[in-house]
């Protein structure tokens, strides 16, 4: 009986909130920045200092086309951007925009070679015209990792995060429920993968955002259920959980071109880590990542598995290579409570060492 | 009659007929070309254009009585013939070919019938290459849910084996005396072996064969649907998909080119300053410097 009333009391108490919240509260992404470059639907953002900028020259974050780079600055006290900013980080991010099938043929040639190199360019040009540093989160740390092998001379210190580089390592430990996407996207063919791009023109945000949820199946099922049921009275808990709703939802469609070599010369023919992948005519040879280069993965994460990312040890022309391991998922090493405490001053005692 | 008499009369009765259409076509425009300058309209509201269908209908009526005479004419003609009194049967069925208005109006004028399919839509000889695209997708249709069910009965093992797992797990712990749990607790049990097996599905062949049927399944029915509404695209002359694709590509090989060359013209402009900068350093290092207070020299003559 008392469980009952207390659960009836919950329920109340998470009526009044639904009643209450509306969406313009539920705010990601809110530390301030600025526009300082724009071409076609990509944008560049110059955050703005929150103290004294300590640490030079400046650091360029670049997130993949799947999903967007709020997640690092989900809200003020799970934000990688304020952390790195308050450690002294000059920040800059570059927002690809919304994808639409006008957007079809876009390759990861022109992300790489093209916007994220006027991207660098522009970084470099208003900080003295020097190397910058780099920031790579899970496919952008692709198009970072692509970068920094064919314009050495442009990149002081690179910083992967949760990359993945050997997209067949997911069979080194074989743990289950992690390397699903590698997998499932193993057991197509690639005219399966043509067929699909070619449908849609795009690879629609909705269809990778189901494809992550088969990733925990139950999670799924149950989050509006028995896990809002845990948050729904505490309106802290409550916001958390609908800025991390806002973020998923957030999913915006990844360009054909660039999904098939994505999907079929990395997930399927595992070019990188063979030294096999191709851009602008150009061998991406990671022999060629000869800056210093931290590599952060998350011990736990079932997307792209530790192995995947630590793959890069091997082959990296870098002296100076170092990794670091984090408790956590796959998004979870940026906005879980424990996490803020280890990676943003991971990543700045490591750039401070390398100024 | 002569049949050449017979040629002098349809000739005669087609120019007629025709002569009339043309001259209540004209008619017909010139009307509404007045009234359109002549109509009372409030500032910014288009102008209200008589369709004209009464003289339009009138053009028809001439048109039609033409059509039917010449018609009347030519059965008559082919009669004669056929009667024996003329011409062999064969060259007779040849003349009376020779002397249907229908002939002359369907053969010999390609440019006509291209004109006449592209305006009007599709014709009889079209109406099987829609049905085929609709019965395309119709079987895209059901292959789908074909595979949707097959695919939802795997699923449905799974959920039987975690349930079985389930039923196992609580009655281990009853008789192992544990005590009662909470319904929480119940929950986070069910949703636990829920989840293992569901995610060793996942990983089995059947699992992801199905997947992949799957998946091709609602891309071929999305391809259909494609294929039809690029097909209605085109009759209607509204832009089809593929059209708009191959638009697309166009803007983004020109954009790369164009991002190319300003790369270069940069690189070119930044060669320039870098050697503009190493000269005016050069020039600075290589010019001697006054050594200060020296006193001038003069010459004493």
């Amino acid at each position: 009986m008392a469980e009952v009333a207390k659960l009836g009391q919950k329920l109340a108490r998470g009526a009044e909130l639904f009643a209450t919240v509306r969406d313009e509260d539920v705010a990601i992404a809110t530390t301030p920045k600025d526009e300082v470059w724009r071409q076609d639907k990509v944008k560049l953002f110059h955050y703005r200092p929150l103290g004294n900028v300590t640490i030079s020259p400046p650091v360029l974050i670049a997130y993949g086309l799947i999903g967007r780079y709020t997640m690092a600055d989900l809200q003020e006290d799970r934000s990688l951007v304020r952390n790195l900013i308050k450690l002294g980080v000059d920040l800059y991010v570059v927002d690809w925009g919304e994808p639409s099938r006008a957007d079809r043929w876009l390759t990861i040639d022109d992300y790489v070679d093209g916007y994220l190199w006027e991207c660098v360019r522009e970084v470099s040009a208003r900080s003295g015209g020097g190397p910058i540093n780099l920031l790579g989160i899970c496919e952008g740390g692709v198009f970072t990792l692509c970068f920094a092998a064919l314009y050495q001379k442009l990149i002081k210190n690179l910083i992967l995060t949760i990359t993945p580089i050997d997209f067949h390592g997911d069979t080194v430990e074989n743990k289950l429920g992690h390397g699903f996407i590698n997998l499932w996207t193993r057991s197509l063919s690639s005219q399966d993968i043509d067929h699909l791009i070619d449908a849609y023109g795009n690879l629609p945000g909705e269809f990778m955002g189901s494809v992550f949820s088969m990733l925990s199946p139950m999670r799924t099922l149950t989050k509006y259920n028995l896990d809002m049921l845990d948050v729904v009275d505490d309106r802290n808990k409550f916001m958390n959980f609908l800025r991390m709703e806002k973020w998923l939802a957030d999913r915006p469609h990844h360009p054909g071109e660039a999904a098939k070599q994505w999907l079929i010369e990395l997930y399927q023919q595992n070019k990188l880590i063979n030294n096999a992948f191709k851009l602008g005519g150009r061998l991406v040879d990671l022999g060629n990542v000869t800056m210093p280069t931290l590599n952060v993965f998350a011990k736990d994460d079932n997307i792209v598995p530790p192995a995947t990312s630590q793959a890069l040890g091997r082959k990296i022309g870098s002296k100076d290579y170092s990794e670091l391991g984090l408790p956590g998922g796959h998004v979870g090493v940026f906005v879980g409570g424990k996490s803020q405490t280890l990676l943003a001053p991971g990543i700045a005692d490591w750039l401070r060492q390398r100024q | 009659m002569d049949p050449f008499e017979y040629m002098q009369k349809m000739t005669s009765l087609w120019s007629q007929g025709g002569a009339a259409m043309l001259s209540a076509q004209r008619a017909m425009l010139e009307k509404r070309t007045e009234q359109a300058a002549n109509s009372d309209r409030a500032e910014g509201e288009p102008a209200k254009a008589a369709l004209g269908l009464a003289d339009l209908k009138s053009a028809g009526e001439d048109f039609a009585k033409a059509w039917d005479s010449a018609l009347q004419a030519s059965k008559a003609a082919t009669q004669h013939f056929k009667d024996g009194t003329g011409p062999s049967p064969f060259f007779a069925e040849m003349l009376g070919k020779m002397f249907d208005p229908r002939y002359w109006l369907s053969s010999g004028d390609n440019m006509d019938e291209a004109l006449n399919r592209m305006a009007e839509g599709p014709r009889f000889a079209d109406l099987w290459v829609i049905e085929r695209k609709f019965s395309a997708v119709f079987t895209a249709w059901t292959s789908l849910r074909r595979r949707n069910l097959a695919h939802n009965q795997i699923m449905l093992e799974a959920w039987i084996r975690a349930t079985e797992q389930f039923s196992k797990t609580m009655a281990e712990q009853d008789a192992g005396g544990a005590a009662s749990k909470s319904w929480k607790d119940m929950a986070a049990t069910w949703v636990e072996i829920a989840n293992k097996t569901l995610l060793e599905t996942q990983r089995t062949e059947p699992y992801l064969a199905s997947q992949r049927e799957l998946l091709n399944a609602s891309t071929a029915l999305r391809l259909a649907q494609q294929e039809l509404t690029d097909f209605y695209g085109e009759v209607f002359g509204y832009p089809t998909r593929t059209e708009l694709d191959d638009v697309y590509k166009a803007v983004t090989e020109l954009k790369r080119e164009f991002r190319a060359e300003r790369r270069k013209e940069r690189a070119q402009r930044d060669k320039i300053s870098e050697a503009a900068a190493r000269t005016q350093a050069e020039t600075a290092e290589n010019t001697p410097v006054a050594a200060p207070d020296a006193p001038a020299k003069h010459d004493h003559a």
